[in-house]
């Protein structure tokens, strides 16, 4: 670890959340409270701003690293950081040499910024961090390494040797049990999982779906790109959960939305089948409170079951019941992670929107569940616990449940079958089942 | 027909007066007149509502050079995407304006069921000829390059040229939000118009008629969930470019 | 009366915000009234809530700009209506809010509906005076005529009233006002 280096731990997202608006005074807009205090937040914002109240300058990588990126394009981003201290040509210069340096190909200098996948949205921040280097005060991070791969742990330790050099500190937020480059707090286990003990198999159908992304001039641009899925089996038989793993930016969560349906393949399928029957998977996104449409929790649940009282009743009985799980397991276990639960009979929490939509999904019967990065926001134990009585509830629905992450030693002991996702030379995407699924 | 292709124009401001000369017809009305009244000489017979029917046949020549221009300029990929926008609105506008005159005859003053109708087609054409004129324009300029011009300037200019870009990307920030939204709303709901869960709409025979305050719910939920995902990067994009205010050399 | 405030970044932001969700709004909903070829929208509530909530300057910036962003594509012969109209409607929004303090629910109703009114006389000049002067020697603008405005005038007072109960209850949410308190 880093002398100027410090590590602060915490139980939940809402934590870190106020631990980073308490240091850099950046105003962060609640998104699950509802539209009233959303719009009472923002309203306040703008009456209390004021640009003379230029504080310390702080460099920040948010938990979700697509934040803070206000330009359009990963070279837009970086000029701009570095026009505070260079001129606009070398600025665009630099860009492309810090964007090699942190890993990103110079075909991403183009690319929207919403295109970029998660890992590499990350790189992206590291490199806009260190273009802001000569001008900031210190680094402050919450999650840095969450959504990379190890094998790139190496930029984000490169990034924290720079501000080292310039007697910089870096402040680090964590979620316990995050995976972290020397962190030694593992996340201690001091409950034991109740994992769910019935197999179910399913199957999945791949006949090599080919995605296109057409050529996007506004309002943003971005050039026509391919993606071709491809399987040595066109059906796989795997038992839930099934976690599928693969490097940064490979295409997991295009994998996944093709599979849901949101994206329709030029040629080719990717369906399901399982106790439910076959068809499209439900999703849960990577930025998951996206979902909930701008809505309150309680609000969004009301909203998608309005016109089914029957589903709207098993989604909300779901809800309770892993809500109450939750909760007891986690007050029995002394556990600080409660407060990811937030206030009883008050449901506002990062958590608690993930298991709305989440019961939402099972209610409505599918034959598979896809949870994109579902430990997100949430520490280690509480994920593991999380995921555990998502699966016992799907599985007793007949749906299978598949979560795509970069931490597979996360779910440990909870998977049962592990698809990887590798690029072959002619730039195919191969899905190929592992031995230690 | 790469002398009709407006992007290969090198020069920013030869493409904005050729783009600008395109788009005469459609703002002042010449010389689409004049082709209506020539076109109603050609004609060797009598008819009925000659002026109005030779008026759209004015129309779609008019279209069909722009058409020309657009698929020359962006390819045929595009150039059917576009036309899908613009038949989109111009159908719905023109089925809903005759939804209206029927429902609601006052708001057609003097106008027949013919020449509301005729005025209906003539809306559909002028939009699904200015729609695909209006993304070849806007896809024609660089808005980056503005950008970069304007917060090259220096001293005093530095901070306008800021509040230019800040503005540009607010309002591309906004049409980057609307795609998000339509990935999740398509998650949600298979058939995009109707809600997934409609158990309860076969409860009974009038139970259909739920589909009018879904349509309005609807409306308002995307609304709301456009404004709050619009404004809510907004304090983090202020905060970076005040800094960038701030420190520039 | 409420002091004007600085003009920052923030405020920017919000008017580009404001802008791009008064196109949005004007080009989706788009019930076209026959005798014109206008059209009903409901764009107004962002050039309402504008004038409410940022002043004068920058409601007329959100209704000079942002409806006639949608208007350039569909609609081109209105751009100038539009254009005046709008920016117009918001610049009286400003002006009238600006009058009151904060928190003046009254003087704020009052500066919205004069907004609503703005847009529907605005229209009215066009459509009966303005256009057909024009129209003698520019052809595209010889659309209308006093009979067709005079129709238009009863889904011009309902987009107005719109606008206006529209901007007041975003700017009620934004304010945090509550009666209740």
């Amino acid at each position: 670890m880093v002398a100027c280096m410090t590590i602060s731990l915490f139980e939940s997202y809402e934590e870190q959340m106020s631990y980073f608006v308490d240091t850099t005074k950046v105003n962060l807009l609640p998104m699950t409270n509802g539209r009233g205090a959303f719009f009472k937040e923002l309203g306040n914002w703008f009456r209390d701003y004021s640009s003379d109240d230029i504080s310390e300058h702080v460099s920040y990588i948010l938990p979700n690293p697509a934040q803070g990126l206000s330009f359009p394009t990963a070279k837009d981003v970086l000029s701009a950081a570095l026009s505070m201290h260079l001129d606009s040509d070398r600025a665009e210069e630099e860009a492309i040499t810090l964007l090699l340096e942190f890993g990103l190909s110079p075909e991403k200098a183009g690319q929207p910024v919403v295109s970029l996948s998660g890992g590499e949205l990350l790189l992206l921040n590291f490199a806009k961090a260190k273009a802001m280097l000569p001008t900031v005060n210190r680094l402050v991070a919450c999650s840095p390494v969450n959504w990379l791969n190890r094998n790139r742990y190496q930029y984000w330790e490169s990034l924290v040797s720079f501000y080292a050099d310039s007697k910089k500190n870096v402040d680090v937020a964590l979620l316990r049990g995050e995976p972290f480059p020397d962190n030694d707090d593992d996340g201690k286990e001091i409950f034991s999982q109740q994992e769910d003990s019935r197999n179910l198999q399913w199957k999945l159908f791949i006949d090599n779906p080919l995605v296109v992304f057409p050529e996007i001039r506004f309002p943003t641009y971005h050039p026509q790109s391919c993606l071709q899925f491809v399987s040595n089996e066109k059906e796989l038989n795997l038992i839930s959960p099934a976690l599928i793993t693969g490097d940064n930016g490979i295409g997991k969560s295009i994998l996944a939305k093709v599979m849901a349906g949101v994206i329709k393949p030029a040629n080719g399928v990717a369906t399901s089948l399982s106790a439910n029957g076959n068809g499209s998977a439900r999703l849960i996104f990577q930025d998951a409170i996206d979902q909930v449409f701008g809505m309150s929790i309680d609000a969004h649940m009301d909203w998608v079951f309005q016109f089914d009282s029957t589903k709207a009743k098993a989604a909300k009985s779901i809800y309770s019941t892993i809500e109450r799980s939750l909760r007891e397991t986690l007050h029995d276990s002394h556990f600080a992670g409660l407060s990811a639960l937030g206030e009883a009979g008050k449901r506002s929490t990062l958590l608690q929107a993930k298991i709305c939509l989440v019961a939402e999904r099972i209610a409505s019967l599918p034959p598979l569940i896809v949870l994109d990065e579902p430990g997100w926001g949430l520490s280690k134990s509480v994920s593991r616990f999380f995921i555990a009585e998502v699966c016992k509830q799907a599985h007793e629905n007949g749906a299978a449940v598949v979560i795509i992450s970069h931490q597979p030693m996360w779910w440990d002991g909870l998977i049962r079958s592990h698809v990887h996702l590798e690029k072959q030379d002619n730039s195919n995407i191969l899905l190929s089942v592992q031995e230690d699924g | 027909m790469k002398w009709l292709n407006i992007s290969s124009i090198g020069t920013w401001w030869l493409r904005l007066l050729v783009l600008l000369l395109l788009g005469i017809p459609a703002l002042s009305g010449w010389p689409l007149t004049e082709v209506t009244t020539g076109i109603q000489m050609l004609v060797p017979f009598e008819l009925d509502r000659a002026g109005d029917i030779s008026d759209l046949v004015s129309w779609v020549v008019y279209s069909s050079i722009i058409w020309l221009v657009v698929f020359s300029s962006v390819g045929i990929r595009k150039f059917l995407e576009y036309l899908a926008a613009a038949f989109i609105i111009g159908l719905t506008t023109a089925l809903l304006g005759s939804v209206v005159r029927k429902a609601f005859p006052i708001l057609s003053g003097t106008m027949s069921a013919d020449e509301i109708s005729l005025r209906m087609v003539n809306l559909l054409l002028i939009i699904v000829t200015v729609v695909p004129y209006a993304l070849l324009f806007i896809n024609s300029f660089s808005a980056k390059n503005i950008i970069t011009k304007l917060t090259d300037a220096k001293g005093k200019r530095k901070t306008i040229g800021l509040h230019f870009a800040l503005l540009l990307r607010v309002i591309q920030h906004a049409g980057e939000v609307i795609f998000n939204l339509l990935e999740i709303w398509a998650e949600e709901h298979p058939d995009k118009i109707f809600p997934r869960h409609r158990r309860d709409w076969r409860a009974k025979w009038y139970s259909s008629a739920n589909m009018f305050p879904w349509a309005w719910g609807a409306v308002f939920s995307w609304i709301y969930a456009t404004m709050i995902h619009t404004f809510e990067p907004i304090p983090g994009m202020v905060d970076e470019v005040e800094n960038i205010n701030h420190y520039r050399r | 009366m409420s002091e004007p405030k600085k003009w920052t970044f923030a405020t920017t932001a919000i008017v580009g915000a404001l802008i791009a969700l008064a196109a949005i709004a004007t080009m989706v909903i788009r019930i076209p009234i026959p005798a014109t070829t206008g059209y009903f929208n409901i764009g107004d509530v962002f050039v309402v809530l504008a004038g409410l909530w940022l002043g004068p300057l920058a409601g007329a910036i959100v209704g000079g700009v942002g409806p006639t962003i949608a208007d350039a594509i569909g609609f081109p012969v209105f751009i100038p209506a539009t254009m005046l109209t709008k920016g117009l409607e918001g610049f009286i929004v400003g002006l009238i809010a600006s009058r009151a303090s904060e928190g003046n629910v009254k003087v704020k109703t009052i500066a919205a509906f004069a907004g609503g009114l703005t847009v529907v006389v605005g229209y009215f000049v066009f459509e009966a005076y303005i256009y057909p002067a024009i129209g003698k020697s520019i052809p595209a603008f010889a659309i209308t005529d006093i009979g067709a405005a005079i129709i238009e005038i009863m889904p011009n007072t309902i987009q107005g009233i719109v606008g206006a109960l529209g901007g007041l209850a975003l700017w009620k949410a934004l304010s945090g006002y509550n009666p209740r308190k």
